[in-house]
């Protein structure tokens, strides 16, 4: 055989090769394969979150009783002895750094 | 942004079964396979900054599935069914109604002969191959999702094709002897 002849059935292969490579395999995919992964999903999804909640909820009740205690203390602080208005001051320290610490928090989950 | 993965399942299913399929040279547990790369992906979407294509991160995470599943086979020693030995004969005549029984015959026997060498291959090797001819991916796509220079991805393509190409010579040279 000369050399051309072997260069030329090289070639032949090469190209049945590439094209034995590009045919694509016969699959069969199940018509409910994404809504069954879908459906496996929300188990995973949940399995973490609801410990955070805790935490969210009992910060939003902190919240509220602070800035009700605050209304409540408020009239007396105005008229009334140096022990309200430091009352006063310590419960809307801690309402502020509550709301601090909710912030950063919610930042931080929110960059996460 | 919330995805709705449903969709990003759809969308990318029938990717994912063709390339475990060709990768694994099974279609036996594909299905299982597949799942698994949609529920490492939907774990790993958090960690993905979007610094490249969904597709080629999905691409990398079937990779890892494929390669956890050679490993399992090795440990297993389990026999391969080949996809060539799944589908039969008359099925392949039926998409080339055109071509004469002879040259059918030939075809399908090289396809299956590639099917074979392949699987003979290097891991990286292999899908290289899969990626670059069969998923029709750019270099820099599979450098992508296989993390490796495209330099390294060249001479794996070439290198596979070549162990391919004298391979498949081998065993037509020895058929014809023998016939």
């Amino acid at each position: 055989m000369s050399e051309m002849e072997i260069n030329h059935d090289d070639r032949m292969l090469d190209a049945l090769i590439v094209q034995a490579l590009e045919a694509q395999p016969q699959t069969a995919i199940p018509t409910d394969f994404a809504a069954r992964i879908a459906s496996q999903l929300p188990a995973r999804r949940q399995a973490f979150p609801r410990q955070r909640n805790f935490g969210t909820m009992f910060s939003w009740i902190g919240v509220i009783t602070l800035i009700v205690a605050l209304f409540f203390l408020a009239p007396s602080a105005t008229h009334g002895s140096s022990t309200e208005e430091w009352m006063e001051l310590f419960v809307c320290s801690q309402l502020l750094c509550l709301l601090v610490w909710m912030a950063l928090r919610a930042h931080r989950t929110h960059k996460a | 942004m919330e995805i709705d993965f449903e969709d990003v399942v759809r969308e990318h299913q029938s990717m994912v079964f063709r390339t475990l399929t060709r990768l694994t040279g099974s279609r036996e547990h594909v299905e299982d396979l597949a799942q698994e790369v949609f529920l490492r992906l939907y774990r790993a979407l958090p960690a993905f900054r979007g610094d490249s294509l969904l597709a080629t991160y999905i691409y990398r995470v079937t990779v890892n599935v494929a390669q956890d599943e050679w490993k399992r086979r090795r440990r297993t020693d389990r026999p391969l069914v080949s996809i060539s030995d799944e589908t039969s004969a008359w099925e392949d005549r039926l998409q080339h109604p055109g071509q004469n029984a002879e040259e059918q015959m030939e075809e399908s026997q090289l396809k299956a002969s590639v099917e074979e060498e392949l699987q003979k291959l290097s891991a990286v090797e292999r899908t290289v191959l899969v990626l670059y001819h069969q998923e029709e991916r750019s270099y820099d796509q599979i450098a992508h999702a296989l993390q490796m220079p495209i330099g390294t991805v060249r001479t794996h393509l070439h290198r596979g094709r070549k162990k391919l190409h004298e391979a498949i010579q081998a065993r037509t040279g020895s058929e014809r002897r023998a016939s």
